[in-house]
């Protein structure tokens, strides 16, 4: 899993407010699954589905409290913090999805592991844009990787034009997988869109 | 069940990444579809795709411009796709504390 894609497992609106509401308890809390479902108003069986889908991958882990009438439970691991944390940073890189006043965090803030891979993914991709040589890239993600400070960041970053955050993340995020139900082409006839009839330009003879 | 307060139509991250892209042009602006196309990193028929579909929804506007030989469809967000977008980033606050 690339650091600067959309986690597919977190961006599903169910599962998203599953792991939402389990990161907002205390410092690795479980909570009961019906609570849960009276929280957030999944279905019982959708909700276990979820579930099942977020322990398969390790993001959240499931208990039973003592006693004979045993509550099923559940708390977000590290791994699902962590993987929280990489969605929120590749959303905040987002323009305009970003709260205006997180933009620019003061430079003496510091910034954590999801920060810096995320510097390091945009680096990359001005690389492979051409905005920096092999030798600048070098440098720049050295400065990247041992950033303790906003202020560092934006260094390394400095001078290279801020859209290309947004074009790291989407070419990041690129690679996933067809879906099954793919429409192999679109229902001709809406607004200004071109649509497949052969080549119109230079195709004649 | 609230699940429909992030907007599925902005959710899908194809989606997203266009309408976010059109948000943070200046008021007015448009954009070509090639530039888009080279922002966004898609194919065009994709790209398309996901283009009617917001479209449909008013979320944005297109226009197709003729220039001699050369035809240029522009993309613009709409004040309610710019709206709906605004909504989206809030629930999604909501739902992740502040983000």
């Amino acid at each position: 899993m690339s650091t600067g894609a959309l986690d597919p497992l977190i961006h599903d609106p169910q599962r998203l407010r599953i792991v939402a509401t389990l990161a907002a308890l205390p410092g690795g809390d479980a909570l009961s699954v019906l609570r849960l479902q009276e929280m957030i108003g999944l279905t019982p069986g959708g909700q276990i589905t979820r579930l099942r889908e977020l322990d398969h991958a390790g993001y959240v882990r499931t208990g039973k409290t003592g006693g004979d009438r045993g509550q099923i439970t559940v708390a977000l691991t590290c791994d699902g913090r962590a993987a929280l944390d990489r969605y929120t940073a590749v959303l905040r890189q987002l323009p305009r999805v970003a709260r205006e006043d997180h933009q620019a965090p003061a430079p003496d803030v510091r910034v954590g592991d999801a920060d810096r891979d995320a510097a390091a993914a945009a680096l990359g991709e001005h690389f492979a844009q051409g905005r920096l040589t092999l030798d600048e890239l070098d440098a720049r993600l050295d400065a990247t990787l041992t950033a303790t400070t906003h202020g560092e960041l934006s260094r390394a970053a400095r001078d290279l034009p801020d859209l290309t955050l947004l074009s790291a993340w989407v070419s990041l995020s690129r690679g996933r997988r067809a879906r099954p139900g793919h429409k192999p082409g679109p229902a001709p006839g809406h607004g200004a869109w071109p649509h497949r009839r052969g080549r119109t330009r230079g195709g004649s003879s | 069940m609230t699940d429909d307060a992030l907007d599925p139509l902005i959710h899908v991250p194809t989606r997203l990444k266009i309408v976010a892209t059109l948000a943070a042009l200046p008021d007015g602006d448009t954009l070509s579809f090639t530039r888009l196309q080279d922002m966004i990193g898609l194919t065009p028929g994709n790209l398309i795709i996901h283009l009617r579909k917001l479209e449909e929804a008013d979320y944005i506007s297109s226009e197709k411009t003729r220039n001699g030989t050369v035809s240029i469809t522009t993309v613009a967000l709409t004040g309610h796709g710019r709206k709906a977008l605004d909504a989206y980033t809030q629930a999604l606050r909501d739902l992740l504390g502040g983000l």
